[in-house]
């Protein structure tokens, strides 16, 4: 026998499922127990995710208007055509886009750097703690609140225009058309830089410094200990960190609803789950704001596929 | 007995609520819940309802709790008449539920739908969602509680026909009572008006006299006008709320002067036509004259642009004035110039509060949330609230113009003290001539109005439409292809929803307009 089979025959050794011990003389094992013991979380999952989901599924295919009386009637993928062939859900799915990917991108690379500085060039503890807890206090806000809070500092007459005709530049109409979205995306940068800094800090604090003094005396460079020992090892960190931004951002409403009153002027500054908010709670159009979701929950599913595979081989 | 029925539903509606119930859990938020069946809704037949209870000759409710829910505008009128339906019929107030202007959607609708007990017993919503509310099937037909109310001949008589008939009936039976009847009326600065020096230079200018406009092109002037003269102090010539809630009524002011129609026989929208474009323009030149920002104005920006006299005159609902205190009047719209040579003058009926009971409610409680409504919307109590500045409620019946109601107007208010939502308890003008040229004016613009659509499915119409209205505004859009694409998403409401059912609402709601003679 070579020795890799070998290796192999004691690798399935560990992972073969222990022996079982035969049942006690006069009882025998019944079939049923296992499958009444994991019956509460089956029907749990059934009852909260599977059928409301095959339910949202089989409305998303009727016209369905329950504040106005009128019957439920099929009507098949029309809704599905309706909405992708319907420009405001570009526009909103654009909105999302630029929310996702410029906000989420500018809070890793500020989160990342903020937490590596307060790491690497502040030395006091005490000053570490106030300054991390200063970034991550925003996050404690509610986001009802921040738009509230930015809400006011966008309009006409707030401290943002007041500061700027401070230095001699015109007024910004911040929640206009071409500004809102990236207005909001200022907010959100605002409140959730803190999120990924504290996970990035938390990460490189837990180094061994060993590691980086003996860089250190080989004569490596800050700039190549940064790239070539923090950030890979912070990779898996790094990813959580976006994964969890990711997933927030995607969802967005309620500081988008506030800031830019609804998505307006228009629906400029829609984003898609807002356009299902109001489909399914203003028009209470439930079949349509179905549809949306579903193709929200489908490009996400597109998504998390990509970034997988995309994470596998890079593995 | 049947034995299908199940606590008075039948089987098959208890199976269905059950599998929506467990839908309900299942995504865990109302929507589901309030999903809770296709009923029909509307048309309940007519039942006999005792009349209310007398002890010793008077009205006894016996001290049952009736909560009401009502959006900011209605102000703190329950609060105030508290002591006053106690003592008239033994009924307590309890403290009112609010929401936020225009949200009638998500405040009202989820819980009316639901089919679940009403956690109000009274509700006040805008006009335009009667139809979506009695579609639900959950609204209270009043009509035999209000037979057995004395002196409600004589109130129901009173109510402005297209109130009365447009606004609070669906389907020939009576589902609310009036709170506010709203409309448009053109407001202005006097100091502005009367200033000498801006009189002789409009007059060299325009070759007129500078007053309230009585066109929509001379309004355009006016404007221009008033912005280049005060432009440097801050102030602005006009304004007007481009949030999607509310911007269309601007244009039913403007368009309606103009022969607009929501739709033809075949039921194809006609807000694109010529009449509707023109009148889109007209609101985008008199955003040229308005302050920077306008496109993204709600309706509260500019109630604080007027109290902080930011804006010199603007077209708004008549309580502008009232809010404005003495430097402010008002009068009738503009209009437009018919080929006939006369001017045509057509006042958004926009809003306009309405009271309902909710049908799922103990009978006890709802006689008396009925009987509440009623005398809130009476004159006995209403020519109060109407001519108080701590509410939004305007005129709707003929006692609101008599001589008793405009010296109402600079009196304080008998029903009420004061408190920290309203310190102050003084008429709002200080001469009855004031008040007079006031009631005359809202009188006008009530003589003038142009209805708001309100059958199933209005909200999701208007709220489109101004939408569109606010690309527009903002400039994403030309007034054509704001409308022009508002008019394709009409369209698709319409077959959504049903082009038969739909064409059945408003041919209905043609015929009551053509009845009112509007």
């Amino acid at each position: 026998m070579s020795e890799r089979s070998a290796g192999a025959e004691q690798v399935a050794a560990v992972l073969a499922p222990p022996p079982v011990a035969p049942p006690p003389p006069g009882r025998t094992r019944s079939a049923l127990l296992p499958r009444l013991l994991i019956a509460p979380a089956v029907l749990v999952v059934a009852g909260m995710a599977i059928y409301p989901s095959i339910w949202s599924l089989w409305t998303s295919l009727h016209a369905w208007f329950p504040a106005s009386g009128i019957p439920r009637r099929w009507v098949g993928l029309d809704n599905y055509i309706d909405v992708l062939s319907s420009a405001r859900f570009w526009n909103a799915m654009k909105n999302l886009v630029y929310y996702v990917v410029v906000g989420v991108g500018v809070e890793m690379v500020l989160g990342i750097a903020l937490a590596l500085a307060l790491v690497e060039f502040v030395r006091r503890a005490w000053v570490r703690v106030a300054l991390l807890t200063l970034f991550i206090m925003p996050m404690m806000l509610a986001p009802a609140v921040v738009g509230d809070i930015w809400r006011f500092m966008f309009q006409r007459a707030g401290v943002l225009n007041y500061l700027l005709e401070t230095v001699g530049l015109s007024a910004q109409n911040w929640t206009s058309a071409e500004l809102g979205i990236w207005s909001v995306i200022v907010s959100d940068i605002w409140q959730w830089t803190g999120l990924t800094m504290l996970i990035v800090f938390a990460g490189r604090a837990a180094m061994p410094e060993s590691l980086f003094e003996a860089a250190r005396l080989d004569g490596a460079s800050w700039w190549f200990r940064t790239t070539r020992i923090t950030l890979p090892m912070l990779r898996e960190l790094i990813i959580i960190a976006l994964l969890l931004r990711a997933m927030d951002s995607y969802k967005l409403i309620d500081s988008l609803f506030i800031i830019t009153n609804r998505g307006a002027p228009g629906t400029s500054n829609e984003v898609t789950g807002l356009m299902a908010y109001t489909t399914a709670f203003v028009d209470f159009d439930i079949g349509t704001a179905a549809t949306i979701t579903w193709l929200l929950g489908l490009i996400a599913l597109v998504l998390m596929r990509l970034f997988w595979i995309a994470f596998r081989s890079n593995r | 007995m049947d034995d299908n029925r199940v606590q008075g539903i039948t089987r098959a509606e208890a199976i269905k609520r059950g599998l929506y119930t467990l839908g309900a859990l299942g995504l865990g938020g109302p929507l589901l819940a309030a999903c809770g069946g296709d009923d029909e809704g509307g048309g309940a037949a007519a039942k006999t309802i005792a009349a209310p209870k007398t002890v010793d000759g008077k009205l006894d409710f016996g001290g049952v709790e009736i909560r009401a829910l009502g959006d900011e505008f209605l102000g703190p009128i329950w609060e105030w008449y508290t002591d006053d339906l106690e003592k008239e019929a033994n009924i307590q107030i309890a403290k009112p539920v609010k929401f936020a202007f225009g949200t009638e959607s998500q405040a009202v609708t989820p819980k009316l739908i639901g089919n679940t007990d009403a956690p109000w017993n009274v509700i006040s919503y805008a006009a335009w969602f009667l139809g979506d509310f009695v579609a639900t099937g959950n609204l209270e037909p009043l009509d035999p509680y209000l037979k057995g109310f004395e002196g409600y001949s004589d109130y129901n008589a009173g109510v402005t026909p297209v109130f009365r008939e447009l606004y609070c009936k669906s389907k020939g039976q009576t589902y609310a009572l009036m709170a506010d009847g709203d409309t448009h009326g053109f407001h202005y600065r006097v100091s502005y008006m009367e200033n000498p020096t801006l009189q002789r230079s409009y007059r060299r200018q325009y070759n007129r006299d500078l007053g309230p406009p009585r066109t929509w092109d001379e309004y355009i002037e006016l404007a221009a006008f008033l912005t280049k003269e005060l432009k440097g102090d801050g102030v602005y010539g006009t304004q007007w709320a481009t949030e999607p809630a509310v911007s269309w009524s601007w244009w039913l002011d403007t368009a309606g002067s103009l022969g607009v129609r929501y739709f033809d026989e075949s039921m194809k929208p006609t807000i694109n036509s010529d009449a509707g474009v023109k009148g889109l323009e007209i609101m985008l030149r008199l955003s040229e004259s308005s302050p920077p920002g306008v496109e993204n104005f709600s309706n509260n920006d500019t109630i604080s642009n007027w109290q902080e006299g930011k804006i010199a005159t603007q077209a708004w609902w008549q309580d502008l004035t009232e809010f404005a205190g003495k430097d402010s009047a008002d009068t009738r719209l503009p209009g437009s110039m018919g080929s006939d040579g006369k001017i045509k003058i057509t006042s958004a009926m926009a809003f306009s509060r309405l009271l309902s009971v909710p049908k799922n409610q103990p009978d006890e409680a709802k006689q008396a949330a009925v009987w509440a409504a009623y005398r809130i919307s009476h004159p006995d109590y209403s020519l109060y609230s109407v001519a108080d500045p701590y509410n939004g409620l305007e005129p709707y019946h003929t006692a609101h113009w008599t001589p008793e109601a405009v010296e109402q107007y600079t009196k304080p208010n008998p029903k009420r003290g004061t408190a920290k939502d309203y310190p102050e308890n003084k008429g709002i003008f200080t001469s009855v001539e004031r008040a007079q040229n006031h009631v005359d004016a809202i009188r006008t613009s009530t003589e003038t109005g142009y209805p708001q659509p309100n059958w199933p499915g209005a909200g999701e119409y208007l709220r489109v439409l101004g939408t569109e209205i606010q690309a527009a505004a903002s400039g994403q859009k030309t007034a054509k292809g704001a409308l022009d694409d508002a008019a394709d998403e009409w369209a698709a409401i319409v077959e959504k929803r049903g082009k038969e059912q739909q064409q059945q609402f408003y041919s209905a709601f043609l015929a009551s307009a053509k009845r009112l003679g509007l």
